[in-house]
């Protein structure tokens, strides 16, 4: 058994979702769980998080995150501390994340960790881009250019995913560069 | 061919790997004031065929993925050919 997680982060970057993708030997015995926490890497912080004692796990439980195969923990950033000091935010900044958990299952340790790339806010910023559909005054190259700016943004997420912290950043740095020269503002961190 | 889910997998894979390298290559071209004309339709398809196997790999058939293929090999030479110019 090797633990495997998935890392989804939520539409309003209110919180992210964390799904237990492990193949267990047969059924999760919730009580066999004795430890649990998250330990997030952000602009060179390390933020923790003891999720064991929220997980709210009991019998009917068959994954650490929720009754099912499809079911989720929800991670929000008013739980993180960096020592003893929290994140002060009520969202998930857009960045580059290094999530790794750490259980420790039937007195066995186990970690796993996922690379993200948040993008919520570039997303709803790229999704106010204006929409050129005026068959006279068809801006082709602008349309371009902003079919450009969500393959960026994909692929970004792509970069992140594979662990690649600086095409991550140059991608993100680009796209920035975009919706700022067309006045798209930052929607919740300004 | 027959497709697995291993070799969907890898495929996709592959994909991200060369969306990644064209989406640099865009970016430093731009960032040189070069143009980037040139390299858009290659990374629109290339990201475009990402999106659809990420989305649902099971839509496609087995004649299908290897149409994606033979598109991703040939951005994948356009790549290789005209990377670093």
């Amino acid at each position: 058994m090797a633990l495997v997680i998935e890392v989804i982060e939520k539409e309003d970057a209110s919180c992210f979702k964390l799904y237990d993708l492990t193949v267990w030997n047969g059924l999760f015995v919730y009580t066999d769980l004795t430890a649990a926490s998250l330990s997030i890497e952000y602009l060179g912080d390390t933020y923790t998080y003891n999720i064991l004692p929220d997980l709210g796990l009991d019998g009917t439980y068959i994954t650490f995150a929720g009754d099912s195969l499809n079911s989720y923990f929800e991670v929000y950033p008013n739980k993180l501390l960096n020592g003893t000091v929290p994140l002060n935010s009520t969202y998930f900044p857009d960045g580059y994340y290094e999530i790794t958990l750490n259980i420790t299952y039937d007195g066995t340790p186990d970690s796993d960790i996922s690379n993200q790339g948040f993008l919520a806010e570039s997303y709803l910023m790229a999704a106010k881009l204006p929409l050129l559909i005026d068959p006279d005054n068809f801006d082709y190259e602008e349309n371009r250019l902003q079919f450009l700016c969500i393959a960026m943004l994909r692929s970004a997420t792509w970069a992140a995913e594979l662990g690649r912290e600086s095409e991550f950043t140059t991608l993100t740095n680009k796209i920035n560069d975009f919706l700022d020269a067309r006045g798209i503002n930052e929607i919740w961190s300004t | 061919m027959v497709w697995t889910d291993a070799l969907k997998t890898t495929f996709l894979l592959n994909i991200k790997e060369l969306a990644i390298k064209l989406g640099q290559v865009i970016c430093r071209k731009s960032d040189l004031g070069q143009p980037i004309d040139g390299y858009l339709d290659t990374y629109y398809l290339v990201c475009n065929l990402g999106f659809s196997l990420e989305e649902d790999p099971s839509i496609f058939t087995d004649d299908d993925l290897d149409y994606l293929y033979a598109l991703y090999t040939k951005s994948l030479i356009v790549h290789n050919r005209y990377k670093g110019i």
